[in-house]
């Protein structure tokens, strides 16, 4: 399973809760370049992980986000087209859903992340189709 | 067609050329369009984007590049991929709208000072800043009404040589239109849009060079970065 190393992932997600990198830098006592290098590092292994992910089930990539940690994605199913989007969970590691079909957890992940202000469906494939 | 970035502030330079050329007139100013219509010809045929050790090189003019871009790809934030089948009107998408645009409204302004002062190139100079303009006004997949806005603005030119009576001139547009909305009509056009965390890049070109592209991205990340923990 991929999961971001421990202290990357934290990095990570504070800043993609929309803290900037001094205030990170500030709150877990690093430097500020520490910080922006585990920010590079982290959306490399992400973006990675999503090209992976897509290679495996042979899905066309419409748009990857390594800040928010999110793929949009075409595959087929049962011989019809479908949208295909997969998250980055902290902890959990990359989870992917079928035309939207989200579980409670996936949107309040997005609400956490600032994806969109309230756990909506319907608001979030709007959000991440952009 | 490879990949090209349309919104570089350098594709204004053959539009500054001709408004400085418009200005001067005589032979300094007939060198300087001259110029400017090549340099026309080469940004749109020449510009490239590809990936070399381990970044996203932006070229704009081969072999001898008048801009060049590079952004590392860790500093990539976001890639995304538009095909023709997407409903997104490019120019929304671009960073610097300005540059198209200014690009567009230079070219008819002075083509049509030109035509005031009675000088015919005035309309091949309306003609390359519409044609210019086409490929980002539409949707990607408005490639029909791309097509046919081609077929028209190309008629409209070719008519009004004609009745200006630069019969050369209306074979060089009707050849240039007929190429234009062929090679539209057959390969259309993507886009990706690179986003970093100062910029955000938009790359134009056919679904083969898209593709190619996003392959080399794919690959050289799925090589394994073999990232260490902070």
């Amino acid at each position: 399973m991929f999961l971001l190393p421990e202290a990357m992932e934290r990095v990570w997600l504070m800043r993609a809760r929309g803290m900037r990198e001094v205030e990170i830098a500030r709150e877990l006592g690093v430097s500020r370049q520490a910080v922006n290098k585990a920010l590079r590092d982290a959306r490399v292994k992400l973006f990675e992980a999503f090209f992976g992910l897509a290679e495996v089930f042979s899905w066309e990539i419409a748009r990857i986000n390594a800040e928010k940690g999110f793929m949009v994605a075409r595959g087929r199913c049962l011989g019809r087209s479908v949208r295909v989007y997969a998250f980055y969970i902290p902890g959990k590691g990359l989870r992917a859903f079928f035309e939207g079909d989200f579980p409670d957890y996936v949107l309040r992940h997005a609400v956490e992340l600032g994806i969109i202000d309230e756990p909506d469906r319907e608001k979030l494939i709007r959000a991440l189709e952009g | 067609m490879p990949l090209r970035m349309i919104d570089h502030p350098v594709m204004l330079l053959p539009f500054i050329l001709l408004a400085v050329s418009f200005v001067l007139g005589g032979d300094v100013g007939w060198a300087l369009m001259a110029l400017a219509f090549w340099l026309v010809v080469y940004i749109s045929l020449t510009g490239d984007a590809r990936i070399e050790r381990g970044r996203i090189v932006v070229r704009i003019g081969r072999p001898v590049p008048l801009a060049r871009k590079e952004v590392p790809l860790d500093e990539v934030v976001e890639v995304i991929k538009l095909p023709s089948a997407s409903g997104i009107r490019l120019i929304e998408q671009f960073q610097r709208p300005w540059v198209p645009l200014g690009s567009f409204a230079t070219g008819i302004f002075i083509g049509i000072l030109f035509l005031y002062r009675g000088e015919f190139y005035g309309v091949l100079w309306i003609y390359v800043s519409i044609l210019s303009l086409l490929n980002f006004l539409f949707r990607p997949s408005e490639k029909r009404n791309r097509v046919l806005a081609s077929l028209i603005v190309s008629l409209a030119s070719a008519l009004a040589l004609l009745y200006l009576g630069y019969l050369e001139f209306v074979l060089v547009i009707a050849l240039y239109g007929f190429f234009d909305a062929i090679f539209v009509n057959e390969n259309g056009q993507d886009a990706v849009i690179i986003r970093t965390e100062r910029e955000r890049i938009v790359l134009l070109g056919e679904s083969t060079s898209t593709e190619s592209f996003i392959e080399e991205i794919k690959s050289l990340l799925a090589g394994g970065s073999n990232v260490p923990a902070p």
